[in-house]
């Protein structure tokens, strides 16, 4: 470099008295010029408080639409993070949650009276099951091993993300239930206890098995019982009906608690 | 003593991964040796705490991780690479070690942010701290991996080849932060590179069948092939392995013939006595 700015021109730029045009061109000098940077007067703690204000601004990346609505909520920024991750906040997993029970509600009105309106009721349940098999685990998660070996507690971060799935999946479900005709609004209620069931039932499986494989146990068995019944000419969700569903969310819920440590190891508690 | 484990035992169906493991780790570098398949990595996890054994102890830093409370100490204490770490590709890596470290515990986002630059910093990855996981070579993962297990300054690293994938140049550097890190820690380091473990490593374990067939140090397992390698003109017959030099003559492993020109063992030498040529067939078949 040929020339260098002095020792008076630094000084006023400090204070900020030349003006924007005459700061701009010591300030591109500066950027370039280690020699004249030596003449700035730094004080080197708030240099280092600023490059840090920086670089918090620049390093976190941008944050997902749902981690913001959490934070927005008044959710704490850590514990958003760990929500967000979940796939089942994913785009893909919500418009499949969306498509089917889209095609539930289409499938219940072809002929309500004659009680097709229950096909609503038998899918319904199924999308919390699917979005706690989705929300943990190997098979799902890229990061589990990392997980598992951290000291977070791993039921905690399970239930965390097994509540965002019942936000979502009965938020969807709600959204759906005016366009499904039913004889009452209770008949159409129905779903909700058996939902809040399967996905317990799930959970308590996924204390000895993948919640992958427990969900898809917990779905299948739902399915077939719901099959039975309607071959056999039970009613299913009738008040004595979802008196079964309430003790079986109790028990389920039971079996959690007793078992909770054995969710943040492979081969469980021993 | 940082680790104890006595007659640990682990099977799937009837596959002994583990068949009855002691030993004891305190502070410096130990080399975990074996052919694909021998048990390293069950061993890696059940000391990790992610995998329980089915059989035997397991103390880490004095915690039993069979307590869910002692579980968590342990946790908090230890860092630990994975062979496969697994990543969220649309991260960035500061956000990826940011998540970690909130896994970790780590509440106060100053804090937390301080020291995921410290690791980025420490693994040579400052400059990419804001480029997506997805952007970076598989070397750059590995260190990635690396760095989010030395989150919080652990008092036992445990690292599951951490050099594979990794240049010569940074696996030098790899070898450098690892040795000053040790210094006052324990680092039990399961690799193939022999000659990590050869340069690094105070210890060195050989896990064969889910059985420890050797634990001393380098070179005493170098002195297992003490006058069981030579060189030859014509390629030997009988070696247990046997290959040819850049220079034209051939390199033989095994019982050599009478009259033998021996030349000096290297570790991997003491490894192939040890674990056998069918081990080494079966690492390369993996490989």
């Amino acid at each position: 470099m040929s020339w260098h700015v002095d020792q008076s021109a630094v000084r006023r730029y400090q204070t900020g008295a030349p003006g924007r045009v005459s700061a701009a061109s010591v300030e591109a000098h500066l950027t370039g010029c280690e020699q004249c940077r030596g003449l700035l007067a730094v004080d080197r703690e708030w240099l280092e408080w600023s490059w840090t204000g920086v670089a918090d601004r620049i390093e976190p990346g941008s944050r997902s639409l749902a981690e913001r609505a959490l934070s927005g909520i008044g959710v704490p920024d850590q514990v958003a993070r760990i929500v967000a991750v979940s796939p089942v906040l994913r785009l893909s997993f919500l418009l499949a949650v969306a498509l089917v029970i889209g095609f539930a509600a289409v499938a219940s009105t072809s002929n309500p009276t004659a009680g097709t309106y229950k096909v609503f009721l038998v899918v319904a349940p199924l999308l919390p099951v699917a979005g706690v098999a989705f929300a943990y685990g190997r098979l799902v998660d890229p990061a589990h091993e990392l997980t598992m070996a951290a000291p977070i507690d791993s039921l905690r971060l399970l239930m965390l993300r097994t509540a965002t799935v019942l936000t979502v999946s009965i938020g969807v479900g709600l959204l759906a239930w005016p366009f499904v005709p039913a004889p009452s609004t209770l008949g159409l209620s129905a779903w909700l206890l058996p939902a809040l069931a399967l996905t317990l039932m799930t959970l308590a499986l996924a204390s000895r098995l993948e919640v992958w494989l427990a969900g898809a146990m917990i779905g299948s068995g739902w399915v077939m019982a719901m099959l039975f019944a309607l071959v056999e000419g039970y009613e299913t969700f009738d008040l004595r009906a979802q008196l079964v569903y309430a003790a079986l969310a109790a028990g389920a819920a039971a079996a959690v608690i007793v078992r909770r440590h054995s969710y943040d190891r492979e081969g469980g508690h021993r | 003593m940082t680790v104890n484990l006595i007659d640990v035992r682990k099977h799937y169906g009837s596959l002994h991964a583990l068949d009855g493991v002691t030993f004891e780790l305190s502070t410096g570098i130990t080399g975990l040796l074996g052919p694909n398949g021998a048990g390293k990595t069950t061993l890696l996890r059940c000391l990790a705490t992610v995998l329980a054994p089915d059989v035997g102890t397991i103390k880490v830093l004095g915690f039993d991780p069979d307590h869910p409370k002692e579980r968590t100490e342990i946790r908090r204490r230890i860092g630990y690479l994975p062979q496969e770490p697994g990543f969220y590709r649309n991260f960035t890596c500061f956000d990826f070690i940011d998540y970690l470290a909130i896994l970790k515990e780590h509440v106060d986002r100053a804090e937390r942010h301080a020291e995921v630059r410290r690791v980025l910093e420490l693994t040579g990855l400052s400059n990419k701290s804001t480029t997506k996981i997805r952007k970076l070579s598989g070397g750059m993962r590995r260190r990635l991996a690396l760095a989010q297990s030395l989150l919080g300054t652990p008092s036992f690293l445990i690292l599951d080849e951490p050099t594979a994938g990794l240049d010569p140049e940074l696996r030098f550097r790899f070898r450098e932060m690892v040795t000053e890190f040790a210094t006052d820690r324990t680092v039990l380091l399961s690799t193939h590179q022999t000659e990590d473990v050869a340069a690094i490593c105070d210890r060195v374990i050989v896990l064969d069948a889910g059985r420890v067939r050797f634990d001393g140090t380098p070179a005493g397992l170098i002195e297992i092939a003490e006058g069981k390698v030579w060189a030859a003109s014509e390629r030997p017959v009988g070696a247990r392995i046997t290959w040819r030099l850049a220079t034209g003559e051939y390199r033989a492993v095994g019982e050599p013939p009478e009259g033998a020109r021996l030349i000096e063992p290297t570790i991997e030498d003491g490894y192939l006595m040890l674990v056998g040529a069918a081990a080494l067939e079966k690492d390369t078949e993996a490989a």
